[in-house]
């Protein structure tokens, strides 16, 4: 199994510039093969609209999206059957209780009554959401929101799951789970994972693909992204005073106040920048931060 | 599918305000039907006292004097229902002088009110129009009643449509198939279709209500994304949520139109049903028609302006991306003949009634006015219409149309 993105573009009317058009997405190429693909991008990149694409809500303006082959604009239904998908924004009918929702998506996904009663125990069971099943969905945590999402693009046992910003609301347990889940889920199925918190995918995700301004900056697993960050990534204990004037020198990744009354800074550029800097070894959230110094 | 359908239709019943808005329907159709009812006034003398009776107590009063006349009106009863008004004004004076005296007007002018009224409409001047005086009219034209609506017509027709020869030709062709006798059953009065025509107005703007959200309240929402990407999150969704609005409005309209219309038989009496149109509105009325089979007219015309406004509705839902803007443009285009009718007047609003879905309901536009009106004519390229086929057969088309654009927009939207 494979979806495949062959110079996909998507560009839309420019609302202040009528005569122009505003490239969301710009001539992607992607090969999607079973595991867990991580989307990287800050937001505004073209992430959504991509994954929109990918799921055949949107057309693209050019290009074209196969699955093992076949333009899925030709497969219609059938590639809807085989899909999941939880947009960023996740939509439900203040009416519905988490059971009526997902008996509803279940009737949408084409399950029969039988197979949907049984997958659903099956969610809830899996997604800690049993104990609020006939509770509606308006009167949810956010955290309990994103995991009803979650569960209904899982209904239909997806072979191609895609997730637009699904950790966002969960707590750090739940993510955890969350990524487990996953992982699992993802065994000869694509799983693709949109986001902006690096942590998601970076222990997860078998592929990345890094998004800037509509286009694909960068794809490779999280060592061969990484390892260009190699010899660029220094820790350094300094005084607070000096923070400011370092600040405007190096790119600061993370820092931290010790009991001493220093500061732990981690940093990109170059290890003669900060006296005494030592080289450590560099996470994906680095090159996500040197791609996207603003974000 | 069916599956599906059951789920939706649970769903859209289970939302708070489509319970509201239909409930409110039922409710109204109790309201409106009985209303009408409390207008009936009548008033009579009792030891140089004037005692007014009130609602269905007048109303039986009313209906016991005036039922010795029930039945067919010939011209013999119109020739003696003539004879007592001219015997009274010449005795008592003008109705209106203040001076008649009450119980003399109930008893003797009241029973034959409906059918004389008719002979003075139906002797008015060919050339002017204007009705002449009771003690003008003759026995013999009493006698000749039926002769002379045909020539009421056609005088009408001259005076209105003077230079306009297929409409004349049009009124006499569908006049002639209005046959004498009439028949007249008292009770029923003309305030009741008034208030049928408002009532459906009034069904016709909830079942909007409940139809507005069905399809742009998921984009407002974004639970449109998660629908798209399911098996049938397409063409069968926008299938599935048309075949939940159109027998939801069905089924409202069907029940509370049933409510509506025995409670207000029941109370006017169902007898009334067979009183002729001719003998209750105006003698030149168009189409040979009872009150019952107009009260059957109006309600299919109801029928199909609701279908209609609610497959505009569903069109609408589908291109507005949030619930106010479809929801304001609903509210407009519901309201737009009405405005435009009473405010206008112009040829143009006569035209865009034609064409709005809801162009048969409300005010002056309503189907019920064009019914009983003669001057309702339309010219649609070299053929002259009569408005209220026009009223009934372009919402009919405008159905499958508008049901077609909103299937076509929400499987586009977004591509």
């Amino acid at each position: 199994m494979e979806i495949t993105l062959e110079n996909v573009s998507k560009h839309f009317k420019d609302k202040q510039n009528k005569n122009q058009t505003k490239k969301a997405v710009e001539n992607v190429n992607l090969h999607f093969t079973p595991g867990v693909w991580g989307l990287l991008g800050a937001n505004g990149s073209g992430k959504t609209t991509l994954m929109r694409m990918i799921c055949g809500i949107m057309t693209p303006t050019s290009g074209r999206i196969c699955y093992d082959g076949v333009d899925i604009r030709q497969l219609g239904d059938c590639y809807r059957e085989i899909i999941g998908y939880l947009p960023q924004e996740f939509g439900f009918y203040p009416e519905f209780t988490v059971q009526q929702y997902l008996e509803y998506i279940s009737a949408l996904k084409g399950l029969t009554d039988r197979q949907a009663k049984d997958k659903i125990d099956e969610l809830l069971s899996l997604l800690s959401l049993e104990d609020v099943r006939k509770k509606k969905i308006i009167k949810l945590s956010g955290g309990m929101k994103r995991r009803v999402g979650i569960g209904q693009a899982l209904l239909n046992d997806p072979q191609f799951l895609v997730l637009d910003e699904p950790t966002s609301g969960l707590d750090p347990g739940e993510r955890v789970r969350f990524r487990n889940l996953l992982s699992e889920f993802a065994k000869d199925r694509i799983v693709l994972i949109s986001t902006h918190i690096v942590s998601d995918v970076e222990y997860i995700a078998t592929q990345n693909a890094i998004m800037k301004n509509g286009s694909i900056l960068q794809t490779g697993t999280t060592q061969e992204l990484v390892a260009q960050m190699h010899g660029k990534v220094f820790q350094a204990a300094i005084c607070p005073q000096e923070l400011s004037r370092l600040e405007s020198r190096v790119q600061v990744v993370n820092l931290r106040n010790e009991e001493d009354g220093t500061v732990c800074l981690r940093y990109m550029g170059r290890q003669e920048d900060i006296p005494g800097a030592e080289p450590q070894p560099p996470c994906l959230e680095d090159l996500y931060l040197h791609l996207f110094p603003k974000a | 599918m069916f599956r599906l359908w059951k789920k939706e239709m649970k769903r859209i019943l289970q939302t708070r305000s489509s319970l509201l808005f239909l409930a409110g329907a039922l409710i109204l159709s109790v309201f409106m039907a009985y209303v009408p009812v409390t207008f009936e006034r009548f008033s009579y003398e009792e030891n140089g006292q004037k005692i007014t009776l009130n609602g269905r107590e007048a109303l039986a009063v009313k209906k016991d004097l005036q039922s010795p006349n029930a039945g067919e009106v010939t011209p013999e009863k119109l020739a003696a229902g003539l004879a007592v008004y001219q015997r009274c004004l010449t005795a008592y004076g003008d109705f209106y002088s203040g001076e008649f005296p009450l119980n003399v007007h109930n008893n003797e002018i009241l029973p034959w009110m409906a059918m004389v009224t008719r002979l003075l409409e139906i002797m008015a001047d060919s050339e002017t129009g204007i009705a002449p005086e009771y003690a003008q009219i003759t026995e013999a034209d009493a006698l000749n009643f039926y002769d002379r609506c045909r020539t009421h017509v056609t005088d009408l027709m001259n005076l209105e449509y003077r230079d306009n020869p297929a409409v004349k030709k049009i009124a006499g062709k569908m006049y002639d198939k209005v046959q004498g006798p009439f028949y007249y059953y008292p009770g029923y009065n003309t305030n009741m279709t008034e208030y049928v025509g408002m009532y459906l107005f009034l069904l016709m703007f909830l079942c909007v209500m409940v139809t507005t959200p069905l399809f742009c309240s998921e984009y407002q929402t974004g639970a449109d994304d998660i629908l798209r990407s399911t098996k049938y999150g397409r063409r069968t969704l926008a299938f599935i949520k048309i075949l939940c609005a159109i027998p939801i409005s069905i089924a409202a309209f069907t029940l509370c139109m049933t409510v509506f219309m025995v409670i207000s038989n029941s109370l006017f009496g169902w007898e009334c049903r067979r009183t002729s149109i001719q003998i209750l509105f105006s003698a030149a009325t168009l189409l040979p028609l009872d009150v019952g089979g107009m009260q059957n007219l109006i309600m299919l015309a109801g029928f199909v302006a609701l279908l209609s406004c609610v497959s505009f509705t569903l069109f609408l839902s589908s291109a507005c991306k949030n619930t106010t803007i479809a929801t304001g443009l609903s509210i407009m285009f519901c309201l737009l003949p009405s405005i435009l009718y009473t405010m206008t007047g112009s040829s143009f609003s006569a035209y865009l009634r034609i064409l709005l879905p809801s162009g048969g309901l409300g005010g002056t536009n309503a189907f019920v006015y064009a019914l009983t009106s003669y001057f309702e004519f339309l010219k649609i390229g070299p053929a002259t219409v009569w408005t209220p086929w026009l009223l009934l057969t372009v919402p009919a088309v405008e159905i499958p149309l508008f049901l077609w654009l909103t299937v076509r927009t929400y499987c586009r939207r977004n591509l």
